[in-house]
């Protein structure tokens, strides 16, 4: 084979290896994705879920409208007491 | 700020705007039981769009979430169109306006994969529960992974209340 010939087709063998390397490792990070994925899916409430299920999406909308409220509440709630804190310390 | 929900989608709703929900509203939309703290749409970048965007929400002082006080921000349709994805806190909670998604898909290319909800006396657009999982397994980000989780649980559960 030519000498130019045999370096083209070298480079082309390299190319293909780099190219078959980046999509093994791709392939690995998305089983591995997949699998702490699966895994977490052994941690999720399902009783919760199925709660949430019996509900409309407008009643689930509402419910979430009042838990953010709620939490709205407790946040300033919190940020008074740190303020108190702070003001009698000084 | 969390978002208000009750006020936000209807000023959207009735200014006649073209947006798709989805996130974590969308989540809790299909039963999802994780809190969210932004609400993200997904909105058409077409000129008449952009406009009533922008006349939508000025009245509500939108502003660049994390960026510092006393920048020259004008939220107008000048804005949005130069812009893309915008991370805004405004009187109505924080929302994040997105022109597209992770995989660079937008309104139109996921409008097919929305449905219609009816909520506080309007009626509006959110991404269906097997697309959702899709963009945010797209997104890739360790911090969606609970998320995804959840929601690959909340298609299981919905297939199985189908059968």
């Amino acid at each position: 084979m030519p000498l130019v010939l045999a370096s083209a087709v070298d480079a082309i063998h390299a190319w293909l290896h780099v190219a078959r390397c980046d999509m093994l490792a791709a392939m690995k990070a998305t089983a591995a994705e997949e699998v702490i994925v699966r895994d977490l899916m052994h941690d999720i409430d399902r009783s919760l879920l199925r709660e949430n299920l019996k509900l409309t999406p407008e009643q689930r909308l509402v419910k979430f409208a009042s838990f953010m409220r709620f939490v709205g509440e407790l946040r300033r709630a919190g940020e008074n007491v740190r303020r108190n804190a702070k003001t009698q310390t000084l | 700020m969390s978002p208000d929900l009750e006020r936000l989608l209807p000023i959207l709703v009735r200014a006649g705007a073209e947006f798709i929900v989805i996130g974590g509203v969308a989540a809790t939309i299909h039963g999802s039981a994780r809190a969210t703290y932004d609400v993200d749409l997904l909105y058409s970048r077409s000129e008449r769009n952009i406009q009533i965007l922008s006349d939508a929400l000025a009245p509500h002082r939108p502003y660049l979430r994390e960026a510092p006080p006393g920048l020259p921000f004008g939220w107008d349709a000048k804005t949005i169109h130069s812009g893309l994805n915008f991370t805004l806190s405004t009187e109505l909670g924080d929302i994040d306006l997105l022109g597209e998604v992770a995989a660079g898909e937008t309104y139109s290319d996921l409008l097919p994969h929305s449905f219609e909800v009816e909520a506080f006396g309007v009626r509006f657009k959110c991404l269906d529960l097997p697309t959702l999982i899709r963009i945010k397994e797209a997104a890739g980000r360790p911090k969606d992974r609970e998320a995804v989780a959840e929601l690959r649980v909340l298609l299981e559960e919905s297939q199985k209340k189908e059968i």
